[in-house]
């Protein structure tokens, strides 16, 4: 259920109303506007939970306003220290007093207002710029520095959108750091494949001024790119700090990780000569291809996604292109038909539809292989009510055979489609309308008779487990074939029998062909099933033997 | 012609019962076969034992079995006059009222004719005239009834000197070279009661004997002894020794010992083998090697990573009465790995873990935290991730949730 929720639009406040919004607030309700600017923050979030519509990236450099609350603390500063300045040169008794008492310090108080001023003025003008012009920004300009050639860099709204769909489809974030599979997005972006160290930077800092102690902690990831360039992004606390860490440590494995300042981070970073540069590469490349063939190995773990059922029971689920290749040519060599199955772990869609299993009868060069996709049902070991086959030369069945080991579903133009019917299938359009008769049940008190064929007569002196062995020794020979049969006592003419033997040519030749017959005075009928899977002949046998309910669904009446 | 038998039977009987390392068994059933073409008597109730399955012989020779054909057999053998015949169809339940009356001598005259090769150092006569004293055959050769005896003390006295006979002869046979002693360290282990005492310690004198012997099957039996004396390490070697002289019963074994590295280098190419060739000898014990070997396929120690075969392996294990591997068949089940992915069924199996599984833990952790086959608890599923060790997939997982102020643990 995709839900409405996710997929209808929901209002949020959209920049720039948002930041107009909360000017208004912060005018009409000075500080007391700080609870409800937050409260709106957060509904804004929560409003846009697939990460925000204009891009990660445009969200960071827009945030960059409130730099200009810096700016303004600095202008307020810088002119509240002038105006002073300029307001105790009016008071010549006042103005004596202060150069006696702070002497040279009096003269710093407008260079330090003048100062401040040009502080606020640039900070004004750096979150101005980053908010209004995206190309200029500084978060812009560190994405082009981690492109190979930085100068021939896509236009802004390009190199945004790149990180940004890395970041939403791979991302994890970590306080305001965000780790994609490409690119790490912090205070400025990094490109994970230049990545050659991660230093984590907690300090805490405690500064005593008279009772009060203040205490100033930092929290810090610091990024060492290949041309030994840092990026470096504030945290809030350790908890993100050793996240980010972590996560890191997953995207990029092979990279240095440790403390900032310690001896691996000035290693790394202050290393001037080009022979341990050029042995620090060395080391990165081999633990990259470490990594890589351990991620190598695993996806050839998941790789084994699929079972295939030999015609002998045997399984495996190590399947490759000559795999299949051989079991489509099996027939040529064995001059008999190669039933196998792939059975997916987790069934997967085409088509319009789910699939979990293929069932093919190869025939080799001579003959048409079928292939049967049966559709899934939806509950994990319940079979599919629905499937499509079809007759196809072995080049094709490698071809479809190939795509479904990918995860691929041929066109079903022209594949017939299937319903199930109990153990078989039969079209799904076609087939005989209404009800048809089914077999009739072996009479519960009958007496058994066993015939095999090449031993002479039948017999009444027999266990199921000689049934058992007799059906697990048919052959393909003229001469191998087994009756189960009964006749009534009273009346020796009537009788039922449960018949089977192995087709020796046509289509289903290596098959089992099960037959129900029903004998009385007025006339005979037979009722057919065709099954590849002596297993499944033994149940219905020994359902029929033990008088459990032999299942008859799968059975078609036959002409005699 | 031999001493006892006729040359193809006395080699056959050195193939199948004095000489198990040499490993032609086959040959020797071949012989016996031909001997049966032949009208040996001998060698029909031979092979009849051949074909009662391997606790009539060793699993080692893999004698297909045919109880029906074997049973023929023995009655022809009595019928044309094998006095070994006689004695091993009464032992095997074959004689009967119509059999006896229709056999050319009596069983006592069989009896004596067994006794007097067995007197003369025939190893399996040995064996037959032990054993008609430790299974009680005696008083029914003998024609013995209650009546012969005037009080229930002679009756006892009587099967007290008669049972007692049986260790002398089985210890002859052993000492000749016949394998199949077993009876023996019955005798000891569990003495008759009421008439003699067990004499346990006396069993495995028995087994050390036939291992010293270098007997593939008295190795196996004394390995178990040292085995449940807490003597582990002894114990792998023996198995390691009776394994490579070809007794299956031991396969798991060896196997084990080399997967363990207890007494010999780790091995787990060597351990897969002998795993597989456990499942595949004609042995009933096959739910730990198939256990230990689905184990090594889902891991792909010792052999290449299936999981089809693992998953194969394992479910038969259990479905045979072994125990269930809980985290593999649940690994199995949740990944989707051999068999189709079932959430529920998964959890079926991974609920029932009660040590400390990491792995475990974290499928159970994604599944609450999914509501893949229970209903969605993410509280319930970080716990679980909480508990699945400091792994880089736990922690990817653990990052998708959050706790709010309120102490919930919601999706991120």
């Amino acid at each position: 259920m995709e839900s409405k929720e996710t997929s209808k639009k929901r209002f949020y406040l959209k920049w720039p109303w948002n930041v107009l919004v909360y000017i208004i607030l912060v005018v009409l309700l000075r500080i007391f506007a700080i609870p409800v600017i937050l409260l709106i923050m957060w509904w804004n979030k929560k409003q846009q939970p697939d990460g925000p519509e204009e891009g990660y990236c445009l969200q960071r450099i827009r945030g960059r306003l409130t730099g200009l609350i810096w700016a303004a603390l600095c202008l307020a500063g810088g002119g509240l220290a002038i105006w002073f300045f300029l307001a105790v040169q009016t008071m010549p008794y006042e103005m004596e007093r202060l150069k006696e008492e702070i002497s040279f310090g009096y003269y710093l108080i407008p260079v330090a207002g003048a100062a401040a001023i040009l502080v606020g003025l640039f900070l004004a003008y750096r979150s101005l710029r980053d908010a209004l012009a995206p190309e200029k920004s500084a978060l812009a300009q560190s994405i082009r520095d981690q492109l190979p050639y930085p100068d021939e860099a896509p236009p802004v709204k390009e190199l945004f959108a790149m990180v940004d769909q890395d970041l939403k489809t791979n991302g994890q974030w970590c306080g305001k750091l965000g780790v994609g599979r490409e690119w790490v997005l912090g205070d400025e972006v990094s490109s994970i494949s230049r990545i050659r160290g991660v230093f984590s930077r907690e300090e805490h800092h405690t500064r005593r001024a008279g009772k009060r102690t203040q205490a100033v902690h930092i929290y810090e990831i610091w990024i060492v790119d290949d041309r030994r360039k840092r990026q470096v992004t504030s945290l809030r606390s350790r908890k993100e700090l050793e996240e980010a860490m972590d996560c890191l440590r997953r995207r990029a494995p092979a990279a240095v990780f440790g403390v900032y300042d310690s001896r691996e981070y000035k290693d790394l970073v202050y290393t001037e000569e080009d022979e341990q540069q050029y042995a620090q590469e060395r080391a990165y490349r081999q633990r990259q291809a470490q990594f890589e063939e351990q991620e190598r190995k695993e996806q050839e773990r998941l790789a084994q996604n699929q079972v295939l059922t030999l015609p002998d029971g045997s399984v495996t689920s190590r399947i490759t292109g000559d795999t299949i290749y051989q079991m489509l040519r099996q027939p040529d060599e064995t001059g008999e038909p190669a039933p196998f199955q792939l059975v997916p772990g987790v069934p997967f869609q085409g088509q319009g539809h789910t699939f979990s299993r293929l069932a093919c009868l190869a025939g080799g060069a001579a003959q048409p292989t079928r292939i049967l996709m049966e559709e899934y049902s939806g509950t994990p070991g319940t079979p599919g009510q629905y499937a499509w086959t079809r007759d196809v030369s072995a080049g094709e069945a490698e071809e479809v055979l190939q795509g479904w080991l990918r995860g691929e579903i041929p066109s079903l133009e022209n594949w017939t489609k299937m319903e199930r019917s109990g153990r078989t299938w039969q079209p799904l359009d076609g087939g005989s309308a209404g009800a048809a008769a089914t077999p009739p049940q072996p009479h519960p008190d009958w007496p058994w008779l066993l015939t095999v064929g090449g031993n002479s007569g039948s017999t009444s002196d027999f266990g199921w487990s000689d049934v058992e062995k007799a059906l697990r020794a048919l052959n393909q020979e003229a001469d191998s074939y087994l009756i189960l049969e009964q006749k009534d006592p009273q009346s020796p003419e009537t009788c039922w029998f449960l018949q089977c033997a192995v087709a020796r040519q046509g289509p289903d030749q290596g098959s089992y062909s099960v037959e129900i017959g029903f004998t009385t005075p007025d006339g005979s009928r037979l009722w057919e099933w065709v099954t590849p899977d002596v297993q499944e002949v033994i149940n219905d046998f020994s359902d029929a033997y033990y008088h459990r309910g032999l299942d008859v669904s799968g059975f078609r009446e036959a002409e005699i | 012609m031999g001493r006892f038998f006729s040359d193809p039977v006395e080699q056959a009987l050195k193939y199948i019962y004095y000489d198990l390392r040499a490993g032609r068994g086959q040959e020797g059933f071949q012989l016996l076969q031909q001997a049966v073409q032949d009208g040996d008597a001998d060698a029909c109730c031979l092979l009849a034992r051949c074909l009662y399955g391997p606790e009539y012989t060793w699993p080692g020779h893999k004698f297909p079995q045919d109880e029906q054909a074997g049973d023929a057999l023995m009655r022809r053998s009595v019928l044309e006059g094998s006095a070994i015949g006689a004695l091993l169809s009464l032992r095997c339940g074959v004689m009967d009222r119509q059999l006896a009356q229709s056999m050319p001598m009596t069983l006592q005259e069989a009896f004596d004719t067994v006794l007097d090769k067995a007197e003369h150092g025939e190893p399996l006569c040995q064996m037959i005239v032990g054993n008609a004293y430790y299974w009680g055959d005696f008083p029914e050769i003998q024609g013995k009834t209650r009546e012969d005896f005037g009080s229930d003390d002679a009756v006892q006295s009587y099967l007290r000197e008669n049972y007692a006979k049986c260790e002398d002869w089985l210890w002859k046979s052993m000492r000749s070279g016949n394998s199949g002693g077993v009876n023996l360290a019955n005798f000891y282990r569990e003495g008759k009661p009421g008439l003699i005492p067990p004499r346990p310690e006396r069993a495995v004198e028995v087994y050390r004997y036939g291992a010293e012997q270098g007997d593939p099957a008295y190795l196996f039996y004394y390995a178990n002894e040292l085995y449940d004396q807490g003597k582990k390490g002894e114990a792998f070697g023996f198995y390691r020794n009776a394994a490579e002289a070809g007794e299956p019963r031991a396969f798991f074994w060896a196997g084990y010992s080399y997967e363990l590295g207890d007494g010999v280098p780790k091995d787990n190419v060597q351990a897969a083998q002998y795993y597989q060739q456990a499942l595949s000898a004609p042995i009933q014990e096959k739910v730990n090697p198939a256990n230990r070997l689905g184990m090594f396929y889902y891991d792909g120690h010792g052999v290449e990573r299936d999981y089809a075969k693992a998953f194969q392996l394992l479910k038969w294990a259990e479905d045979h009465g072994g125990p269930a591997m809980l985290y593999y068949l649940g690994a199995c089940y949740a990944n989707g790995q051999g068999t189709q992915q079932d959430y529920a069924r998964a959890f079926t199996y991974l609920d029932r873990i009660d040590w400390n599984c990491h792995p475990a833990f974290y499928l159970l952790g994604k599944m609450y935290c999914n509501g893949l086959g229970v209903p969605t608890d993410i509280a319930k599923g970080v716990e679980y991730l909480q508990k699945a060790g400091d792994y880089v997939e736990v922690k990817e997982e653990l990052s998708h949730y959050k706790k709010t102020l309120f102490g919930k643990w919601v999706r991120r």
